[in-house]
């Protein structure tokens, strides 16, 4: 149901002693919501040189080789390739957490148990622009996997619940929203749930039947006996999460799998899997999978073919109107415009 | 829920074996100790599978070429050609592990696949394609004999190769009097000698027989099926007992190319066909659904299915 609105109980509330103090400490410290936006800059640049120390195995001298030779611009679209999906979790756990808690707190201090200072999450989730809103979830749209995209309808839920147009909606309206949200999410996934009963994917099925239920109930304030231990407990509980979920995104190579046919002198043919690094005049440079860089001469090299990598391949056997569950909408697009290219036989192949 | 979603993610494993786990079990992951696939062919066979200057060529030799080429053994430096002298060579080469694979009209049995395909003697991929019996008669008849009737009142002037399937359709179910030899090449052998006027046998090896003596022989569009005994032949991929990592495999590719192929996309099967076997088999066949697909995880998994 739409929530009071959290500026209205602000400005009611301007006499509160609590909250006077709170915002002279706010004005004191530098804000949550600009060291939030510092981070968002900075921690790609500096994840993105983490990434080629993984990406060297570890060894100084090849990371300086990735250093002086894979192009920075390159790089930084790697990793927003790869880190959209992991930032754009973050960033939706945190504002629909914030405004939660936000929420919250604006009706703890209106029953007279105001917080001691206003939750983190809540002040980044107040200082982020409506567009930064918008485009996180329409970011997330496009790069989640189809099977978490449910979890997106809870948090749109509650993120917008502070705006003006979910706030003005009357009983009537937002029970008619509600429910031609539900007919059409269950006409759209019906027969994936039911194809991940049969299948006994029982996660899958959670997910996709459980957000839409979350998302009736998630609207407006928790209880306040609640939102202190919310607050200290959810909070570090994302950064946990969004550390563990970065590692995987720190593995993830930069450049692409190729496997590079050499004849050698004595006539042998070699095949290298690994990434190229570099090329000049004379030579190749390709870093195996396995560890270690090759330099090759030009004249030995005869083929190379683009491989896919074994993560790459799916777990579930499940999709929603043919879209793949562990796609997300942009390669499942793709995957329209151009069919799944032939996988060489040479790709298969356990190399030395 | 995004904390489990992310575990989720991390820890789950696919539920079904990749292309690659196969091509482990089967042995032929690694080249170093399995360098060259042995396929078991005919080599003096027309149109299915023959020698032209010194290289193995035909319909089954392209059928398995594009097989040996999807396991990584993409040319014939990787191929060890095994030749198939008679019938007999096929099944005894599997069962002493001559060859890997068979592709040499090794039609199916229950005796030699097992019911349902699931195993007999040796394993069977496929069908890769389905033939029927048919007629072939010297071209001076051509017009003269086109019926069954007109075959009948030949007598004895039909030939075909003793126990086969054409020789039990015409004498058990079609109650003719027929010359049973001891091979097919016998009695084209007599059709050009004048001694026989027609002769009965598998359609692939009649079209090879007719692209073989071009303007002596002509295969009539003839069927000598009957409803109990529709003389249908299963030609499938014979692939040793020990195994059957290896006949999922094949089956898994041949069926690749079954979808492309009903998906309206160019196939190394089409390809064979047009090139050895549609001018002389009389029809345009397509390429047969296998009948055990495996279930195989690939990296077009996630593709559109329509």
């Amino acid at each position: 149901m739409p929530s009071p609105r959290r500026g209205e109980h602000m400005a009611d509330d301007s006499s509160d002693p609590d909250l006077d103090s709170q915002d002279s400490e706010l004005r004191q410290r530098p804000s949550g919501g600009r060291a939030f936006w510092t981070v968002a800059v900075a921690l790609p640049a500096a994840f993105a040189l983490l990434r080629l120390w993984v990406e060297a195995g570890g060894q100084v001298q090849i990371v300086l080789l990735l250093a002086e030779n894979v192009n920075p611009t390159n790089l930084l679209a790697s990793m927003f390739i790869t880190g959209t999906r992991v930032v754009t979790m973050v960033l939706v756990a945190v504002f629909a957490l914030g405004s939660i808690l936000g929420i919250s707190a604006d009706n703890a201090a209106r029953r007279g148990k105001p917080l001691p200072r206003r939750p983190l999450f809540a002040r980044w989730a107040e200082a982020a622009p409506l567009w930064s809103l918008v485009t996180t979830f329409v970011l997330a749209m496009a790069t989640w996997p189809i099977l978490y995209l449910p979890l997106l309808l809870p948090a749109l839920v509650a993120v917008f619940q502070t705006t003006s147009v979910y706030r003005d909606m009357s009983t009537v309206q937002w029970l008619l929203v509600a429910a031609l949200t539900l007919a059409s999410y269950g006409w759209l996934v019906w027969p994936t749930m039911h194809a991940a009963w049969r299948q006994h994917e029982y996660f899958a099925l959670l997910m996709f039947a459980s957000p839409p239920l979350l998302a009736l109930m998630i609207g407006g304030p928790v209880p306040a006996m609640l939102v202190r231990p919310m607050a200290v407990i959810v909070q570090p509980a994302v950064l946990i999460i969004f550390v563990w979920a970065t590692l995987p995104v720190l593995s993830t190579p930069v450049l692409p799998l190729t496997v590079t046919t050499v004849t050698n002198a004595d006539g042998t043919t070699e095949f290298i899997r690994g990434y190229v690094i570099g090329t000049d005049d004379m030579m190749i440079s390709i870093l195996q999978e396995h560890g270690g860089v090759r330099y090759l001469h030009h004249t030995t090299v005869t083929a190379r073919v683009l491989c896919p990598s074994p993560e790459e391949l799916p777990v579930y056997k499940l999709r929603v109107r043919d879209l793949h569950v562990e796609d997300s909408l942009l390669e499942a697009m793709g995957r329209r415009v151009r069919s799944a290219p032939v996988t060489d036989a040479v790709c298969r192949r356990t190399l030395g | 829920m995004i904390g489990a979603a992310a575990c989720q993610d991390r820890n789950k494993r696919p539920g079904r074996p990749s292309v690659e786990e196969k091509l482990v079990e089967a042995g032929l992951a690694d080249h170093s100790k399995h360098p060259k696939l042995r396929i078991g062919v005919y080599t003096r066979r027309p149109l299915l599978g023959f020698m032209e200057n010194g290289v193995n060529r035909g319909f089954e030799v392209e059928i398995a070429r594009y097989i040996a080429k999807n396991l990584g053994y993409d040319s014939d430096q990787k191929i060890e050609w095994v030749e198939i002298g008679t019938p007999n060579d096929r099944q005894i080469f599997l069962q002493q592990g001559k060859v890997d694979l068979v592709f040499a009209s090794f039609s199916h049995t229950d005796n030699r696949c097992g019911k349902d395909w699931a195993g007999g003697d040796v394993l069977c991929a496929g069908p890769y394609l389905i033939t029927e019996q048919s007629v072939i008669i010297p071209m001076t008849m051509k017009g003269k004999i086109s019926s069954i009737q007109h075959l009948k009142d030949l007598g004895g002037k039909v030939c075909v190769a003793a126990g086969t399937t054409s020789e039990r359709l015409l004498t058990e179910d079609r109650q003719m009097a027929v010359s049973s030899l001891n091979g097919t090449e016998l009695c084209i052998d007599g059709i050009r000698a004048g001694t026989y006027l027609a002769a009965s046998s598998d359609r692939t090896i009649l079209a090879g027989f007719a692209a073989k003596y071009q303007g002596e022989l002509l295969v009539l569009d003839l069927k000598l099926g009957t409803a109990d005994r529709p003389g249908i032949e299963q030609l499938a991929v014979g692939v040793p007992r020990s195994n059957p990592a290896l006949r999922e495999l094949v089956d898994y590719f041949l069926n690749k190319s079954f979808k492309d192929q009903q998906a309206g996309k160019a196939t190394a099967w089409t390809s064979a066909f047009d090139q050895y076997l549609s001018r002389w088999y009389g029809e345009q066949l397509t390429q047969p659904s296998p009948q055990r697909v495996p279930d195989l995880l690939d990296y077009d998994a996630k593709s559109p299915t329509r």
